[in-house]
């Protein structure tokens, strides 16, 4: 498995404490993806941010729904990989 | 339709190689004098496809309008159906924006690989923030100043304004003695970061947006103690001196890095 993170240098200079808020999925689970797809879109100090997959694959689960906030380093989903 | 014209916008716009170049087209149905459809409908262009070069835009609005940032529209969507504004959801985040001919809009629109947007949401906010504050200051705004994130963290924030952009303040954002009078937000893409911020020329009419949004009048009062416009510290015509600084400063911050 791997873990879909919100990229670390999205993260640079923002206070300790700060969540930012999983705006929207725009893929389900069990879908196939590709590295480098927009899997999310997040907001982050005003921010909207994509989530993008870190490798070819397939989304097989959700950790953090739409609506939720997370923090920093917070494994957002995680992909099947391809193959 | 005349693009200039619809938008509102100030014949200042450009790009970081030559001034006039408007970027993304924003041209679309009627918009009945509601300049902030257009500047939205310039934001949703221009990320639409790779950003190729830098191109920024000003925004001036004949009328009022409200705009819900991106993470407020389930919430407030509902309210803003039955506002007397125009309402609109903008693609980067942050809270409800009350535009109008108090308020001078700006959208940046630049390639992924550009030096001013590496670095993160924070770092692209400084750059921005600075050059607004540069601008009022040319403006005659002398004690404008952008706050880092430092400064930011040692002032007390008002939870009941958490849904209004100026009713708080983030990382490289402008205050005058402490209230706020520039707002930022932005987008980032695979496309292209986009940049966009709001500047206050005259104190808004909060109530406006607070009746709108169905929120207490208690908390128009509020927002107005916790910001500025540029027409309170400036002498003569501030509007006119920043539609001339603005450019100035924009163009040299995309031109130098």
């Amino acid at each position: 498995m791997t873990d879909v993170v919100l990229d670390p240098a999205a993260w640079q200079d923002v206070d300790a404490g700060t969540e930012a808020l999983l705006d929207k999925w725009l893929v389900a689970p069990g879908t196939r993806v590709h590295a480098g797809q927009p899997l999310a879109t997040v907001v982050l100090v005003k921010s909207t941010l994509e989530v993008a997959a870190p490798a070819d694959g397939t989304l097989a689960a959700i950790h953090v729904e739409a609506g939720q906030t997370f923090g920093r380093g917070q494994v957002l989903a995680r992909l099947e990989p391809a193959g | 339709v005349n693009l200039t014209a619809a938008a509102g916008a100030l014949p200042t716009d450009g790009d970081a190689r030559r001034a006039g170049c408007a970027g993304p087209s924003a041209e679309g149905p009627d918009d009945n004098g509601d300049d902030a459809a257009v500047e939205q409908r310039w934001n949703e262009a221009a990320l639409a496809q790779p950003v190729e070069r830098a191109a920024w835009r000003l925004w001036t609005y004949r009328e009022a309008a409200i705009v819900l940032g991106r993470s407020q529209r389930a919430s407030l969507g509902t309210l803003a159906a039955v506002s007397p504004l125009p309402v609109h959801t903008r693609s980067a985040g942050g809270g409800a924006v009350l535009v109008g001919p108090w308020l001078i809009g700006l959208s940046a629109a630049l390639p992924t690989a550009h030096p001013l947007a590496q670095g993160g949401p924070v770092a692209s906010y400084r750059w921005l923030g600075e050059a607004l504050v540069h601008a009022l200051n040319d403006a005659g705004v002398t004690a404008a100043q952008a706050l880092a994130p430092d400064a930011v963290r040692g002032v007390p924030a008002e939870p009941a304004l958490a849904w209004a952009c100026f009713g708080g303040l983030s990382p490289w954002e402008a205050v005058v003695d402490g209230r706020k009078i520039t707002g930022l937000a932005q987008v980032r893409r695979r496309t292209g970061v986009l940049l966009v911020a709001g500047v206050l020329l005259e104190v808004p009419p909060w109530w406006q947006l607070c009746a709108a949004l169905g929120r207490p009048a208690h908390e128009a009062r509020l927002l107005g103690a916790r910001t500025t416009a540029a027409s309170e510290h400036a002498r003569g015509d501030a509007t006119a001196a920043l539609r001339q600084a603005l450019p100035v400063r924009l163009g040299a911050a995309l031109l130098t890095d």
